[in-house]
């Protein structure tokens, strides 16, 4: 037993990071929710301006979903694209902050400049996990009738921004 | 032309590492001394070969010859002469022939070192020859990768545009970052190859330990060397303030980090006392393994990371069935050879040094763990399909703290039964000093995001800035807006420090250049944010005591390293 042991850990971190080469790859390029209507959520609004944030409120319009954390630190990177996305080219940005803490959050908004629209408090992650993320920051295109056009994973860029989502926003 | 010069010379280096690799595995089973001496002068061939392909390329990148893509995707005619030099390894490509080229520098060094009269002893000639086979295979599979794969020498069907190096990578941290921490992951493949060609011949005894652990001491030092100018280099080059992020990338340096400590100090068990001799081998295997672990999880892009320059999937398949069929060999090697009746653990009391030796071992594998586990946690909950989920710096802050105190209390404790040789000492003075600048820094840190005007002045601890001017600036291949701020403490001009926001055109990317300015006690770092007008900008400001303590620590711990492997040298006539 003694002898196999090392043999069943060095397998089954094999196997893991195997089946994980594969689907992760494919959760990236063709998420299954791609194309449907998001589903229905309601969060606390953490910014002073409404309530709640819903599915409704995202539904009329084109918009960005933005899932983040304040512990993250590619988020951190990310937010002054988010900014300039929000001033320049004039986008709703919505956002979800998962698993995080409210104070945290705020003092982050102080920090790195508030973009969004509504932003969402999801402590337990069970929203964000709806949406399927893989980790954080990830967003989200959502066209006029709510459905999801696009998903990106990780952060923003400037390259990314005006490559991919930007021509694809043009477009709707 | 160069590029075919180049694949040439990959191909010729490719074809020594397969004799490098078969022919003494032969001898050794024919008992063919002729065929076991085979392994050094193909290795020397081998050498030769694989200089020649990084000499090429090096030629490729010095002439901005943009009709191989890789150069083409990584440099610029306008780039600074240096940075076109390090340019080779800011992609995959030219990392993975770094790597090789590394390799053939370790086992030459191996070659060298095992003549020599105070280590012929713990690597005779069928040892060596054996080892040398080993790191022929681990080599050739390198080298297939790479011609495969991942050729740099691939030349462009059309006419390419050069698309410069990234920005972020045009600093001076970067330039030996990359080669500091391959030399530390490929070091340990030294160790590996060593410890499991003793395990073939049975012969792990005091002389094997004593060679190993100088190889050892040295892949860390280089590997330490490379974690501390990558911390540096996102301290003063991602304009965030922060020396550690937890990030992947991070942690898969650490992990051979951490395994490799414990075994070097479960290696002076081995050479004092020839204790715990099948943990030391398998602590040989795994931190050659985890070194092989982490450039598969740098290099497939499997984790989300801000660090993965450059990530392929179809690549990610190489490396893991690399470091698959690589740890199943060792492992069976391991098994198989491992000598039955090793002595049972005989200690003698429980406050002894070899107490504390074995419980430091078993501490520093369970950090290894950790952050293993830490890291591969996204991955194994995806698996099990129960969520996504991204582990960030909460955990490893959390899990980590009750560690780090453990182990250092084991190293006061320890110091009270140990006469150690001063290289130790100074060693545990750096990890000391580290932790200190690590704790310090994180309490006391002050910081400021704001606007300011020109003209206007800022505080942050005892520290007055005022904003002067902005000016234009003009780079070799960038452009930008420089700031000048004047500091003052308690009315008295202390520095003037100058921030600057650049655009790099070609990848139109825009960087902030942070000014610090460094002291023992305290760091002072200013980042521009963006402008709102020509007189509005806004800015971060940090005050960062202790912080320097965290990299000094660092040194300190590498010079301690150098020095144990000095004086052990010397001590033995």
């Amino acid at each position: 037993m003694k002898k196999t042991f090392p043999f069943i850990i060095l397998f089954s971190l094999f196997f893991l990071l195997w089946y994980e080469l594969f689907n992760g790859m494919n959760q990236k390029y063709s998420t299954s929710l791609v194309g449907e209507t998001i589903v229905n959520f309601q969060l606390p609004n953490i910014l002073p301006t409404k309530a709640t944030l819903s599915h409704q409120d995202l539904i009329g319009q084109v918009c960005l979903l933005n899932i983040w954390a304040t512990w993250c630190y590619a988020c951190k990177v990310e937010a002054p694209m988010l900014m300039e996305i929000q001033q320049k080219y004039h986008i709703p940005i919505y956002g979800i902050v998962y698993k995080d803490d409210i104070q945290q959050v705020k003092a982050w908004l102080k920090k790195y400049g508030d973009p969004y629209r509504l932003l969402g408090n999801d402590p337990y992650g069970s929203v964000s996990l709806d949406f399927g993320i893989y980790g954080t920051p990830e967003t989200f295109i959502i066209n006029r009738e709510g459905k999801i056009v696009y998903r990106h994973i990780g952060s923003i860029d400037k390259k990314s921004w005006e490559n991919t989502l930007y021509p694809l926003i043009k477009k709707l | 032309m160069l590029s075919l010069f180049g694949i040439l010379a990959l191909y010729l280096a490719l074809f020594f590492a397969l004799l490098q690799s078969i022919l003494p595995c032969w001898g050794y089973w024919q008992q063919n001394p002729h065929l076991l001496a085979f392994a050094r002068p193909a290795a020397f061939g081998q050498f030769i070969y694989v200089l020649l392909a990084y000499f090429f390329l090096t030629i490729a990148f010095v002439n901005n010859d943009f009709s191989i893509i890789y150069v083409a995707a990584n440099s610029h005619p306008y780039l600074p002469i240096i940075y076109r030099l390090t340019a080779l390894w800011g992609g995959h490509e030219g990392s993975i022939l770094l790597w090789v080229l590394l390799l053939n520098i370790w086992t030459i060094f191996l070659c060298f070192v095992a003549k020599h009269k105070d280590f012929a002893k713990g690597c005779d000639n069928k040892t060596l020859a054996l080892a040398l086979a080993i790191l022929g295979v681990i080599s050739f599979s390198f080298l297939c990768f790479l011609i495969f794969s991942s050729n740099p020498f691939s030349i462009a069907d059309e006419i390419q545009k050069a698309k410069d190096l990234n920005p972020l990578l045009q600093d001076p941290g970067f330039i030996i970052h990359p080669p500091m921490l391959y030399m530390g992951y490929v070091g340990f493949s030294i160790t590996f190859a060593i410890t499991e060609a003793a395990l073939i011949r049975g012969k792990l005894d005091a002389a094997w330990a004593q060679l190993t652990r100088h190889f050892a001491i040295g892949a860390w030092c280089f590997l330490t060397l490379g974690i501390t100018l990558g911390s540096w280099w996102s301290y003063h080059v991602l304009g965030w303030g922060g020396f550690w992020f937890w990030d992947p990338v991070e942690n898969a340096s650490l992990l051979p980090w951490l395994a490799g400590i414990a075994f070097i100090h479960i290696l002076i068990l081995v050479e004092k006392r020839s204790l715990a001799i099948g943990w030391c081998s398998l602590l040989a295997i795994f931190s050659f393994g985890l070194s092989l672990l982490g450039t598969f999880l740098v290099r497939s892009g499997i984790l989300v990371s801000v660090h993965t320059f450059a990530n392929d999937p179809t690549r990610g398949i190489f490396l893991l069935l690399l470091f698959f069929i690589l740890m199943l060999l060792a492992l069976s090697i391991y098994i198989f050879y491992l000598p039955q009746a090793t002595k049972k653990p005989n200690i003698s009391s429980w406050f002894s040094r070899e107490m504390f030796l074995l419980m430091n071992s078993a501490l520093l594998f369970i950090a290894m763990l950790t952050i293993l586990l830490g890291t591969l946690y996204p991955l194994i909950l995806d698996a099990l399909q129960l969520g996504r989920i991204s582990v960030g710096a909460p955990y490893f802050n959390l899990v980590m703290l009750p560690q780090v105190v453990l182990i250092l209390a084991l190293m006061v404790l320890a110091s009270l039964v140990e006469q150690k040789n001063r290289g130790m000492m100074l060693a545990h003075l750096g990890f000391a000093i580290l932790i200190l600048g690590v704790i310090l820094s994180g309490l006391f840190t002050q910081e400021k995001e704001m606007r300011i005007k020109i003209g206007q002045a800022v505080n942050i601890a005892a520290y007055r800035f005022y904003f002067v001017d902005t000016h234009h600036i003009q780079g070799p291949n960038y452009r930008g807006i420089g700031a000048t701020f004047d500091v003052f403490k308690n009315k008295r001009h202390i520095t003037s420090m100058h921030p600057e926001k650049r655009i790099y055109p070609v990848r139109e990317m825009v960087m902030s250049k942070v000014a610090i300015h460094p002291s023992i006690f305290r760091d002072l770092y200013l980042a521009l944010g963006e402008p709102f007008d020509a007189q509005e900008w806004s800015i971060r400001l940090y005050y960062k005591p202790f912080i320097r303590w965290i990299w000094f620590g660092a040194f300190l711990m590498i010079i301690g390293g150098v020095l144990s492997i000095w004086q052990r040298t010397k001590r033995i006539p």
